[in-house]
C-alpha cells in the first residue's frame, strides 16, 4: 500500500506560543520542530500541562501561533504572517471528552461533515455513515444517541466521524483518558485495526507512557512549560501488534527508556502544581 | 451501571412515556404521605375557618363554602362552573398570557441566541437589558398605560417584558454554556456559519431556552395578574380583586384555585413539550438512573 | 494611569456607552417631535425627554416625602423578605434532610405555589388586622417560595461523596449538618435570596399601587409611582421606576456581596 498517497505530512518548525492572559506572559510553547512523514503514528508524550495540546490546537486551528511555521504537505497552514491555520476536515480532530453532538444520534453525527461539506447528497451520506459504523461494529448502536451508549462506543464513533471526511491527518487529544485500563486496550487495538484499512497519519497526544509505545512509530516527548521538543525516540516493534506485545521484552525495555526521559519531566509538573487545561 | 437494556431502536411515543410515568407515580409510596399532608392542611384549614371559627380565621371563607359556590348551578356571587362568566374571565386571562407569551419567546429567543453568538452584539445590547431588569415590571403600569391605548395592550405588555427578561437571559446562558468542544468539531467538520447556528448553537441552547420558557410561564402569570388587578377590566386578577372589594369572598378562593390549577398546567404543558422536542436528554438521563 | 489603560482596552465597556447614549439621543429626538414637528409619534413619542427626567429628579432628591416612600418601601421588603429567610431556610433545610417531613410537606407546597403571591392580596387583607401586615405577608409569601425551592435543590444536589468522607472522619449528625450540609447549600441559598430579592420587590410595587392607595406618607416608592401618574406628572413617574430599579439593585448587590465574602471558595475557583 502506497502509505504516502493517504496520509499528509506535518512539518512543524521552530513554533513557539505566548499567551497572555491578563497581561501575564505565559510562555507554553517554546521552539518546538517536529517532521512528520505522511501515514506515522505520531505520538506525543509529555505530563499535564505541558502545552501538548496547544501544540495540537495550533495545527487544527484552533489557537494562533506567536512565532514559526506549521505546512501541511508543503501548504502552508500558518506562519508569522497567517498566525491561525483555518480549521477544516483535512485535519479532523478526536477530543478528550468527546465531541458528538449530544442531540444527534451516532449515524446522524457521521453522516453530518459530508453533508455539511456538500460532497455527498443527504441519502447517500447516511448510507455510507452506516457502512462505516458497521465496519466499526456498531451498527446495532447507529440510531441511539452519544448519551445513551457506552463511552468506548461513543469515541469509535467519533473517530468514523473523523475518518469519513477522508482526511489527511488525524488530531487525537488525548482521547481515551477518561476510560478504565480494559477499555483502553482494546480501544487501542481497534484504533490499530483502523489504521490498517486506512493508514491516515496519526498525531495522538497522550500522558500514557505504555499507550504511547503500544500504539506509535515515534514516540516524541516533550519537556514541561515552557514546551518543547526534548526527545524523539523511534519504536521499533513490528505491526500488527496486539495485547501480547505488552508484555515483551522489547517493549519492556522501551518502557524503561522513555520513562528515563519522560519521568524528570513529570516530576517538574509536579512540583509546579501544573494544572490540566481541559 | 445499566440494570436493563435498552431494547427497540424507535424512539419511544409519547403516550408510551406517558404510561410509564404514571405508573411510576402510584408505585411510589411517599404519593400516599403526600395526600395526607394534604387532607391534614385542608383539615386544618376547614376546622380554623368553619367549625372553631378562630378569631381571625372566621372572616375568610371555608373550604365547605367555597365549594359550595363553586359547585352551584346559580351561585350567590355570580361566579361558579356553570356560569359562562367564569369561562370568560379564563379565557381573558389565558389569552393574554399566551399572546404575551407568544411575542416574547418571537423575541426574546432571537435575541439571545444572538447576543450568545456574537460578542459585539452583546456588548451594545447587554448594558441596556441590565439596566432596565432591575426595574419591577410593575413599576411599568403608568408608562405602559400612555404608551399603549385600550386595556388590553398594557396588561399584555407587562406579561410580555417579564417573560422576556427571563426568555433572554436563559436563552444567553444556554448559548454561552455550550461546550466549545461541540463548536470546534462542528468547524473541523467544514461547518459554515449558518450549519453552526442551526446544528449547533441551536439545539445547545434548547435545555436552557426550555427552562427559561417555564419560568417564564411562571412569571408571565405573575405579572398578567398583578397588571389585571390594577388596570384591568377582565380576566382572573382583575375577578380576585373584584370579589374582595365587593365582598363575595368564596370568589376569591374560588379564583386563587383556577389560577393555580392553570398556571400548574401551563407549565407541566411547557415540560411536556421540552420532553418530546428533547428525546436525546430524556433518554440519557434514563440512562443514567439517577 | 492603570483606569486610562483599562478603559482603553475595555472595548465592551465604551460599546456599552455608546448603545446607552445612542438610546438616549432617540429618546430625547423622539420626545421633542411634537415640538419640533407638529404632531407626537405614538408610543414612545408620548414620553417625556430625559433631559425634564433628570431636570425634575434634582428637585425630587430635596422633597422629604421622596426619601419617606424609599424608607416605607425598603422597610416592608426587608421586614417580609427577612422572614422569609428566617422561616424559609430551615423549612427547606428540614424538607431536604428528612425524607418524611418532605413527602408530608413538599405536595402541599407545590400545590399552593402556583398561585401567583398577588392573588393572596385578598385574602391576605381579610385576615390580618392591618394593611401593613397583609402587604408583609404577601412579600413574605414570593420570597419564600424562591427561597425554599433554590435551599431544596441545592441541599439535594449535594454530591454524596462529601457525606460519606465527613462521615468516615466520624462526624455526627449535628457535625454533618453544620459543617458539610450547610456550606454545601449556601451558593444555592444566596441564588434562592437573589431570586426572593428580585420577586420581593415585584410584589411590593404591587402591592403598594393596588393595597396601599390614599396615603400619601409612608405609600412607599410604588405608590410614588402610581400617584405621580395620576397626578398628572410621568417625569415623576419615571423618576420613580428607576428610583425603584435602583434600590432593588442595591439590595441584590448587597446579597451578592454578602454571599462573596460568605463563600470565599466560590468565586476563587
Amino acid at each position: 500500500m502506497n502509505r504516502s498517497q493517504l496520509g499528509g505530512s506535518l512539518s512543524i518548525r521552530h513554533v513557539s506560543k505566548i499567551y497572555d492572559p491578563e497581561g501575564v506572559n505565559v510562555h507554553a510553547l517554546h521552539d518546538c520542530s517536529l517532521e512528520i512523514p505522511a501515514g506515522e503514528i505520531c505520538m506525543v508524550l509529555g505530563p499535564s500541562g505541558c502545552g501538548k495540546t496547544t501544540l495540537l490546537n495550533a495545527v487544527a486551528g484552533f489557537h494562533d501561533i506567536s512565532s514559526g511555521e506549521i505546512r501541511l504537505d508543503d501548504k502552508v497552514l500558518c506562519n508569522d504572517a497567517k498566525p491561525q491555520a483555518v480549521q477544516g476536515p483535512d485535519r479532523m480532530v478526536v477530543f478528550q471528552n468527546g465531541a458528538l453532538f449530544p442531540w444527534k444520534t451516532l449515524l446522524d453525527n457521521v453522516a453530518y461533515g459530508p453533508i455539511v461539506q456538500q460532497r455527498l447528497a443527504p441519502k447517500m451520506a447516511r448510507e455510507k455513515a452506516l457502512e462505516m459504523l458497521a465496519e466499526a461494529g456498531l451498527a446495532d448502536v447507529a440510531q441511539k444517541y452519544p448519551g445513551e451508549v457506552s463511552s468506548g462506543m461513543a469515541r469509535r464513533a467519533e473517530i468514523v466521524r473523523a475518518l469519513i471526511n477522508d482526511p489527511k491527518i488525524l488530531l487525537l487529544d488525548e482521547p481515551y483518558r477518561a476510560m478504565d485500563a480494559l477499555t483502553k486496550s482494546i480501544m487501542h487495538e481497534n484504533l490499530l485495526r483502523i489504521y490498517d484499512l486506512k493508514p491516515v497519519t496519526i498525531f495522538f497526544i497522550t500522558h500514557d507512557l505504555e499507550e504511547a509505545i503500544f500504539l506509535g512509530q515515534r514516540v516524541v516527548i516533550m519537556t514541561t512549560r515552557p514546551a518543547t521538543i526534548k526527545e524523539i525516540i523511534k519504536i521499533d516493534l513490528p505491526y500488527p501488534r496486539d495485547h501480547r506485545v505488552l508484555s515483551s521484552e522489547a517493549f519492556r525495555l522501551l518502557v524503561t527508556r522513555v520513562k528515563a526521559s519522560v519521568h524528570a519531566e513529570a516530576e517538574k509538573a509536579f512540583a509546579a502544581g501544573e494544572k490540566e487545561f481541559a | 451501571m445499566m440494570s436493563e437494556p435498552v431494547t427497540g431502536t424507535r424512539p419511544l411515543s409519547f403516550a408510551r412515556l406517558l404510561w410509564l410515568r404514571t405508573t411510576l407515580i402510584f408505585k411510589n409510596p411517599t404519593l400516599y404521605t403526600g395526600i395526607l399532608g394534604i387532607l391534614v392542611f385542608l383539615l386544618l384549614y376547614y376546622l380554623t375557618t368553619e367549625v372553631w371559627k378562630l378569631p381571625r380565621f372566621e372572616k375568610l371563607p371555608g373550604p365547605v363554602a367555597v365549594l359550595k359556590e363553586w359547585f352551584n348551578p346559580d351561585p350567590m356571587w355570580g361566579i361558579s362552573l356553570y356560569t359562562p362568566d367564569y369561562y370568560q374571565h379564563v379565557w381573558a386571562s389565558v389569552r393574554r398570557v399566551s399572546i404575551a407569551l407568544l411575542i416574547a419567546t418571537s423575541l426574546g429567543v432571537p435575541l439571545g441566541l444572538l447576543m450568545g453568538w456574537s460578542k459585539v452584539f452583546k456588548d451594545y445590547t447587554f448594558p441596556l437589558l441590565e439596566i432596565l431588569r432591575p426595574i419591577p415590571v410593575l413599576a411599568w403600569v403608568p408608562l405602559a398605560i400612555l404608551m399603549f391605548s385600550g386595556t388590553e395592550t398594557p396588561v399584555i405588555f407587562l406579561a410580555t417584558l417579564a417573560s422576556f427578561y427571563v426568555t433572554v437571559l436563559n436563552t444567553l446562558l444556554g448559548v454561552e454554556s455550550i461546550n466549545p468542544a461541540y463548536l470546534r468539531a462542528a468547524a473541523c467538520l467544514g461547518s459554515k456559519r449558518r450549519h453552526l447556528f442551526w446544528h449547533v448553537i441551536l439545539p445547545g441552547a434548547l435545555p436552557f431556552i426550555f427552562t427559561g420558557l417555564q419560568i417564564s410561564v411562571g412569571v408571565s402569570w405573575f405579572s398578567l395578574v398583578a397588571a389585571e388587578m390594577v388596570s384591568g377590566q377582565y380576566g382572573l386578577g382583575y375577578l380576585v380583586l373584584n370579589s374582595y372589594t365587593s365582598v363575595t369572598y368564596e370568589t376569591i378562593v374560588i379564583m386563587m384555585i383556577t389560577l393555580g390549577v392553570i398556571g400548574y398546567a401551563s407549565s407541566a404543558l411547557v415540560r411536556l413539550l421540552g420532553r418530546q422536542l428533547m428525546q436525546w436528554r430524556v433518554r440519557a438521563l434514563a440512562m443514567e438512573k439517577r | 494611569m492603570n483606569l486610562k489603560k483599562y478603559l482603553l482596552r475595555n472595548k465592551a465597556l465604551w460599546r456599552g456607552l455608546i448603545a446607552l447614549g445612542g438610546i438616549l439621543l432617540v429618546w430625547e429626538i423622539l420626545a421633542h417631535w411634537r415640538l419640533w414637528f407638529g404632531y407626537s409619534l405614538p408610543g414612545i413619542g408620548l414620553m417625556p425627554a430625559p433631559s425634564a427626567v433628570l431636570a425634575l429628579w434634582g428637585q425630587v432628591l430635596l422633597d422629604d416625602s421622596y426619601w419617606v416612600s424609599w424608607y416605607a418601601s425598603y422597610s416592608r421588603v426587608l421586614l417580609g423578605f427577612c422572614l422569609a429567610m428566617l422561616i424559609g431556610i430551615p423549612f427547606g433545610l428540614m424538607l431536604a434532610v428528612n425524607r418524611h417531613l418532605h413527602a408530608f410537606f413538599f405536595p402541599i407546597f407545590e400545590t399552593l405555589r402556583p398561585i401567583p403571591p398577588l392573588a393572596w392580596v385578598p385574602a391576605s387583607l381579610i385576615f390580618w388586622p392591618t394593611q401593613e401586615m397583609s402587604i408583609v405577608f404577601v412579600i413574605f409569601l414570593g420570597a419564600f417560595y424562591a427561597i425554599v425551592i433554590n435551599v431544596l435543590g441545592g441541599a439535594k444536589n449535594i454530591d454524596i461523596r462529601y457525606l460519606r468522607a465527613a462521615q468516615s472522619m466520624g462526624a455526627g449528625q449535628w457535625s454533618l449538618f453544620w459543617r458539610v450540609v450547610l456550606p454545601a447549600t449556601l451558593p444555592s441559598i444566596f441564588t434562592g435570596a437573589a431570586v426572593g430579592m428580585g420577586i420581593t420587590w415585584e410584589v411590593v410595587v404591587a402591592a403598594e399601587m393596588i393595597a396601599v392607595g390614599g396615603r400619601v406618607y409612608g405609600g412607599g416608592l410604588g405608590f410614588f409611582v402610581w400617584n405621580s401618574f395620576v397626578g398628572g406628572s410621568t417625569e415623576q413617574a419615571i423618576i420613580g421606576m428607576l428610583s425603584i430599579g435602583i434600590a432593588g439593585y442595591l439590595a441584590s448587590s448587597l446579597i451578592r456581596y454578602t454571599g462573596n465574602r460568605l463563600m470565599p471558595w466560590h468565586s476563587a475557583a
